[in-house]
């Protein structure tokens, strides 16, 4: 097996075009291994590699090696998008993280997974980042005039997916979860349509029909806040009717 | 340490006063019901005087633990009461030693 030593400030550089070489290099060491190399590894040609700024320029150092299958090719670029078609929006998928590499990396194998189960994604959408604050007194017993600032930043990005089967999102979204980082955090909000059906289609029935299905919604608006606050209340009700049937309380 | 009721300890660090606080919140899970109810029925001018008077007499003879304003935030890693940051409930000395070594996720030192 060939070993690289990493230099720390790659470890600490963007993991999004960090992570590719870790799999570019597993693969050729199994070349190696195999006989089967034909491009010679140098640590000049790797450094090349690590310490350019973007995905897209590293395109002419893949093209030293057309013997790569294309989808492990298609890793040195930004993922592919899918066009959207007919603009059904089905699923919101939000991450929120603390560091923007991990938030980076997740989206980004996020939308991979989404091109390769044929899902049109956009995004990711940068939302703004959550800043908190706090301010405390540095010593453990008077001296309150020195404070120290403490701070957190929470960075959120927004995926979108349209036009896809609920099954394939199913999928879309186990995978997600199965192969889940630490420290990134996924919220999803899922969308359904559902139709309004309408039981006699004659001129006259269907404003009634209308009609009702429009009391319906108003009644179920208006019980819907009674609701949320029966809901608490009812089991308080039943202890005051059991209060007042009482023999202490007349 | 004695309770007129029997409670359960809470998890993890306890001192007294935690101990003392947590009790308190469990007699006021427990007897907040009955003090809705009682509100309710002291304050609705529907009902007769006479219930409402003796609504009112039973509140006031509830004892002062089931009152949620006898809770107070305590930090949980120390118990002290002063300065509990809600975020974390932790209070400012142990937040601070905390975050100071990295066991709180996202947390850094402030610069603005």
């Amino acid at each position: 097996m060939l070993k690289f030593k990493i230099p720390s400030y790659y470890a600490s550089s963007y993991s999004l075009f960090f992570r590719p070489l870790i799999r570019y290099q597993s693969n050729l060491a199994k070349d190696v291994s195999t006989g089967n190399s034909t491009a010679p590894i140098t640590t000049s040609n790797l450094t090349s590699i690590a310490s350019a700024p973007k995905l897209s320029i590293n395109s002419s150092d893949v093209s030293a090696h057309e013997d790569l299958p294309i989808n492990l090719k298609a890793l040195y670029f930004p993922p592919i998008k899918l066009p959207v078609k007919y603009g059904h929006l089905k699923l919101d998928i939000q991450l929120r993280s603390y560091e923007v590499s991990s938030l980076e990396f997740f989206a980004d194998f996020i939308q991979r997974v989404a091109f390769y189960l044929g899902i049109p994604m956009t995004g990711p959408k940068p939302l703004p980042k959550r800043h908190e604050t706090w301010t405390v007194i540095r010593s453990p017993f008077v001296h309150a005039k020195s404070k120290e600032n403490f701070e957190r930043f929470t960075y959120k990005r927004l995926l979108r997916c349209w036009d896809t089967n609920d099954a394939v999102l199913e999928l879309l979204l186990a995978y997600i979860s199965k192969y889940s980082i630490a420290g990134v955090g996924v919220k999803c909000n899922l969308f359904k349509k559902e139709p309004i059906t309408i039981k006699n289609w004659d001129e006259d029935h269907v404003l009634e029909e209308l009609d009702t299905i429009q009391v319906n919604l108003q009644t179920n608006a208006e019980t819907g806040v009674e609701l949320q606050g029966n809901q608490s209340n009812s089991v308080v009700d039943s202890k005051i009717l059991e209060l007042l049937n009482s023999s202490k309380i007349e | 340490m004695r309770f007129p009721v029997k409670t359960k300890l809470p998890p993890l660090f306890n001192t007294v006063h935690i101990i003392r606080d947590n009790f308190k919140r469990q007699q006021f899970k427990e007897y907040e019901l009955l003090t809705k109810a009682l509100k309710y029925m002291a304050r609705n001018t529907m009902l007769p005087s006479k219930t409402r008077l003796q609504a009112q007499l039973k509140l006031n003879a509830l004892p002062n633990y089931t009152h949620f304003t006898q809770v107070k935030n305590r930090c949980i890693a120390s118990g002290s009461s002063r300065h509990v940051i809600s975020d974390f409930r932790l209070c400012r000395q142990q937040f601070r030693s905390k975050a100071l070594n990295g066991e709180l996720p996202g947390v850094k030192k402030g610069v603005w």
